[in-house]
């Protein structure tokens, strides 16, 4: 069916299908000779964002694969990946065994949040994402109380740089000095002025590599068939549920190991605000990418941190200078992140109807006459 | 090849549903290689049969059933399909159970993939082995050739043809290694005549392989061509069970079909005068889900009773649906001569018909408002009857009072049990609840009164009543009713001429007084045969 | 059964692993006291100045009643002292190699570790 479209047809299509993408090209196109920057420090910035932020992103493409759309939950990782970060602060475990140890804490946790995260989802299949966003909402909560009473309390958290001078609950920011950027400079590399955090970039690859591998196995099939249509999987007897909350998990996980790398990167942890936007801001930045709720992939990924970020970046300049203030940059950064994600979700419940709607044209009468004949 | 090795025997098998039996003392028995056409109207046990050799939860969870279902010389009782399934029993349902971005070779898969090993299975469980692309195709391929058809296994489900998914599917059934019974729901229902014959093709291929074949369907030419032996059931019993050879179409149309030929025929019939066309259907189409209609072009009289009859599911529900405007409709349709705009529900009411939903506690009725408003409602939306206006009609008020007249007044016609008529409509039985429903058709005025399935879910004594309410206000009043309904012998009780609908297209149009078995043989979509019948009219 | 003997043991691998990190990377801050002490009744005195380099790094000189704060990670190092007069001038420079446990916070007197002859030493502190 699709081989036979001409030229123009298959260039429309393309234009359609990635029209998110190129609209953010074309903005950032504008955007940079306004703002004034060096293509440098640009492309300095755009290295350090994806080293920063891609392994978060790449958190957000199973659930996807798996059809339970994007999942808000990963702030539910986030929050297990800072509990990490504390511990390892309080103990003064510093360098790379202080960042892999920060994981290993947060590994149970956000295991244990996903299961509670994709049980709740099973409960309400079709409406994943407002579920999952508000359950960010409500574990947060769940934080903020052991963070803030628990621990230096029933927790033991010692650290009087860490501690509240009232005995009890973690200061609002917390210096990651002893791990700060240590993925980054693991293996130092600089090319002129730029300095490539080649470590995190080994790890993010590691990553990538570990979702294709990931794709290919029986679980993954699974989870792809899943998406497509619950039933006919869970007659064919896979267990949804089960592969649900695995998929939710395994996001989880990541999603805590990305909140890691994106600290150690930024070397302060602000206990209470640090997790509050990774999960909308990553979300935003797969859209940009061209992703849909029902379709990611790789490329998707990084396209969208470049994009989203090269925004980030050059938005508040290209303000400043145009308008003479840089806060609509930060304005314009808020809106277009819920912006993106509000039209996905409307695009999404319209794409699904028109696609039921094709679906069944197909039984109508007129059609069903051109149909092609079996083969002998 | 029929060996006289038996497969499957299920004996005695009796099903009540809370008390509505709808399987009564049932056997039969199926030999390896076997073809078994099993043939029914809707309700007549067909389905309830399948669960039950299937061990779907509906069974066991509406009280298990009677009898003995024999596999292989051993007694079963299968807890859940997926028993069923390792037993050897394969099912091909109607709806297509197919993932559409998968590819054919991972639909066959689907499942029970090719795996290859490797050391993190052992901590991370079986499903983290790799699929084996290269051994999946080989299987699929394989699974498809017994088939005897060609079927890309790289295309994607959503781009294929219909019949190639059907394909997919019983390929898929095949690739299990001890398919022994395979049950082909309706297999030809979505197929094309080429299509369903390649199709027949290949399940005498199967048989040939020693698989024993259940097929249902109810095209009654295709049965004749592709079974060994053909069991029909009627209201959940065994009519008959016989060779297929020894049978024809006429003969198993009259079984399906059956009761009471002769019974209506003395009835007399008013000899009516009708008047001219007043509905044109053209070339219609509906998309409505489940009920599809692709083609129906018909004509109906003033003062008629048209009846559209035809087995659930074949789109006969559509039509009213599709000319009322609810579902996406097109085609053209004349109304007293005039081309009525589709797809706009208050042109269809403007133009002076009126609509009797089957979903009456969907669609039909607001529940927890009391009858009168019920039956003004319709009134009130499209002819601005019973409102007071002010303000030169800017604001406008329902008249309560003039609304409780006319709800008396139906209440008497009609003989509606209520307490009075504030009484909220879900209070009241069925069978009121239908009369409201038609109450508010009338309340119209309608030239053209559509009603669909009027009788359905109410008891005997109601269904008797709505019907003569039907007749009644047909000879009083004149006006052209469309009846639809699943059952034949309420359509013929009242009705001047009935349409059969089947696959999305009128089979044929006859007489009420036409022969009960003409009926059958065009719900069986055997169109040939009562064809000059239709011409001759 | 085999599997969940797997992931006992993989689950045993993770907390070993943890465990090594937690070795491996645990920052000690180490202060080192340039003050008279007493032990036992005998007073140690501080010297005028004192340099102190852990490892061949760059040298941190105190004076009397003064104290350096060093953050080592690892358990062995290289330390070396030097002690000085009020003029500068090197009286002696002592090299020791110290051991440290798991404490996080150990306070050494310079005085008593200068007349400690033994070359390998080994510290502890309090462990939070």
């Amino acid at each position: 069916m699709s081989q036979n479209l001409t030229f123009t047809e298959k260039l429309k299509n393309f234009f359609i299908s990635n029209a998110v993408p190129i609209l953010f090209v074309v903005i950032t196109l504008l955007a940079v000779p306004v703002s004034g920057f060096s293509a440098n420090y640009l492309i300095q910035e755009m290295i350090t964002r994806i080293g920063r932020n891609s392994f978060l992103v790449l958190s957000l493409l199973l659930p996807i694969i798996a059809g339970m759309g994007l999942n808000f939950g990963m702030v539910l990782g986030a929050m297990a990946g800072q509990i990490g970060l504390i511990f390892i602060t309080d103990w003064s475990i510093v360098g790379i065994p202080g960042l892999v140890l920060a994981m290993l804490i947060s590994t149970p946790i956000s295991i244990l949040l996903g299961i509670l995260c994709g049980s709740v989802l099973n409960r309400a299949k079709g409406r994943e994402m407002a579920t999952s966003y508000i359950l960010g909402f409500f574990i947060n909560g769940v934080y903020q109380l052991v963070v803030l009473y628990f621990m230096g309390g029933i927790i033991p958290v010692k650290s009087p740089s860490l501690v509240l001078s009232r005995g009890y609950g973690i200061r609002n920011t917390v210096a990651l000095d002893g791990v700060r950027q240590v993925f980054d400079n693991m293996i130092p590399l600089k090319i002129g002025e730029i300095s490539i955090p080649l470590g995190t970039f080994f790890i993010i690859a590691l990553l990538c590599l570990f979702i294709l591998w990931f794709r290919k196995t029986k679980l993954g099939q699974d989870m792809r068939a899943i998406a497509q249509d619950m039933k006919v999987a869970q007659s064919a007897g896979i267990p949804v549920d089960r592969t649900r909350i695995i998929s939710i998990v395994i996001s989880t996980v990541l999603a805590g190991y990305g909140q890691i790398i994106f600290l150690q990167n930024m070397g302060t942890l602000s206990t209470y605000n640090s997790h509050d936007q990774t999960g909308v801001f990553s979300i935003a930045a797969i859209l940009i990418g061209g992703a849909t709720v029902s379709r990611a992939t790789i490329p998707n990924v990084f396209i969208g941190v470049i994009l989203f970020h090269m925004m980030f970046v050059v938005s508040p300049m290209a303000g400043k200078n145009l308008i003479g203030q840089a806060m609509l940059g930060e304005y314009f950064r808020q809106f277009i992140s819920y912006g993106i994600i509000a039209i996905a979700l409307v695009l999404h419940a319209w794409r699904r109807q028109k696609d039921k709607e094709m679906e069944r044209r197909s039984l109508r009468g007129v059609k069903a006459e051109k149909q092609p004949q079996a083969e002998k | 090849m029929v060996s006289e090795q038996v497969v499957l025997k299920m004996e005695n098998i009796t099903k009540d549903y809370y008390g509505n039996r709808v399987l009564e003392n049932v056997s039969f028995e199926l030999k390896k290689g076997e073809i078994l056409g099993l043939i029914g109207e809707n309700g007549a046990g067909k389905s309830t049969l399948m669960n039950i050799l299937f061990g779907m939860s509906v069974i066991s969870e509406t009280g298990g059933y009677q009898g003995k279902v024999i596999i292989d010389g051993k007694e079963v009782n299968f807890k859940n399909a997926f028993d069923a399934l390792d037993a050897g029993i394969g099912m091909v349902h109607q709806e297509f159970s197919l993932i559409p971005g998968f590819t054919t070779i991972e639909n066959i898969m689907l499942n029970r993939e090719s795996l290859k090993y490797n050391f993190l299975v052992e901590v991370f469980g079986s499903r983290l082995k790799t699929l084996d692309r290269t051994d999946m195709k080989d299987r699929a391929e394989k699974a498809i050739s017994a088939l005897g058809v060609k079927i890309d296994p790289n295309m994607l489900i959503a781009e294929m043809p219909v019949g190639h998914k059907q394909f997919t599917e019983i390929a898929r059934e095949l690739d299990r290694k001890n398919m022994k019974i395979l049950v082909l729901d309706e297999p030809t229902a979505v197929l094309t005549e080429s299509e369903a014959d390649i199709l027949i093709q290949s399940l005498k291929r199967l048989s040939d392989l020693g698989i024993a074949i259940i097929f249902i369907s109810h095209r009654l030419k295709e049965i004749i061509d592709v079974c060994d032996k053909i069991l029909v059931l009627r209201d959940g019993k065994t009519v008959r069970e016989s060779p297929a050879k020894e049978t024809s179409i006429r003969q198993i149309a009259q079984w399906m079909v059956g009761r009471n030929i002769e019974e209506k025929k003395d009835e007399v019939k008013n000899e009516k005068k009708l008047g001219d066309t007043v509905l044109k259907v053209e070339n219609l189409w509906v998309d409505m889900p489940g009920e599809t209609v692709r083609d129906v072009s018909f004509e109906v009289r003033e003062g008629e009773i048209f009846g559209i009859g035809g087995l659930a599911g074949q789109g006969k529900l559509g039509i009213p649906n599709g000319i009322m405007g609810l579902y996406e409709a097109g085609g053209r349709i004349e109304v007293f001569g005039k081309s009525l705009e589709m797809n706009v529900p208050v042109k269809a009411l403007k133009a002076g018909m009126a609509f009797v939903a089957e979903d009456r506690r969907g669609v039909g009725l607001l529940l927890e408002e009391p009858i009168d408003w019920n039956i003004s409602f319709t009134v009130m939306q499209a002819q601005n009857k019973y409102l007071k206006s002010f303000i030169g009609g800017l604001v406008k008020w329902r008249d309560d009072k003039k609304i409780s007249e006319l709800a008396k007044e139906y209440i008497k016609i009609l003989d509606i049990k209520c307490v009075d008529e504030k009484q909220p409509v879900q209070e009241l039985s069925g069978g009121n609840q239908q009369k409201i429903c038609l109450a508010k058709a009338f309340a119209v005025n309608p030239k053209i009164l559509f009603v669909s399935e009027p009788t359905r879910g109410i008891d005997i004594g109601a269904k008797k009543l709505v019907l003569d309410t039907l007749k009644q206000y047909n000879q009083k009043y004149g006006t052209t009713i469309i009846m639809t309904s699943s059952e034949l012998e309420e359509l013929r009780s009242i009705c001047d001429n009935i349409a059969i609908v089947d696959e999305g297209k009128v089979a044929g149009i006859l007489p009420a007084t036409a022969a009960t078995e003409d009926f059958g043989l065009l719900m069986a979509g055997k169109v040939d045969e009562s064809k000059e019948k239709v011409s001759a009219q | 059964m085999k599997r969940t003997v797997f992931i006992l043991i993989l689950i045993a691998l993770l907390v070993l692993l943890g465990v090594w990190m937690f070795v491996l990377g645990r920052q000690r801050t180490i202060v080192m006291r340039n003050e008279d002490i007493d032990r036992q009744g005998i007073t140690y005195e501080a010297a005028q100045i004192v340099g102190i380099s852990f490892d061949g790094a760059e040298e941190k000189e105190i004076t009397y009643d003064d104290a350096a704060i060093f953050y080592l990670v690892g358990s062995s190092h290289k330390l070396k002292l030097r002690v000085a007069d009020e003029d500068g001038n090197t009286l002696r420079v002592v090299e020791k190699t110290i051991k440290l446990d798991l404490s996080k916070n150990i306070s050494v007197d310079i005085p008593e570790l200068l007349e400690n002859k033994e070359e390998v030493i080994k510290l502890t502190g309090k462990m939070w």
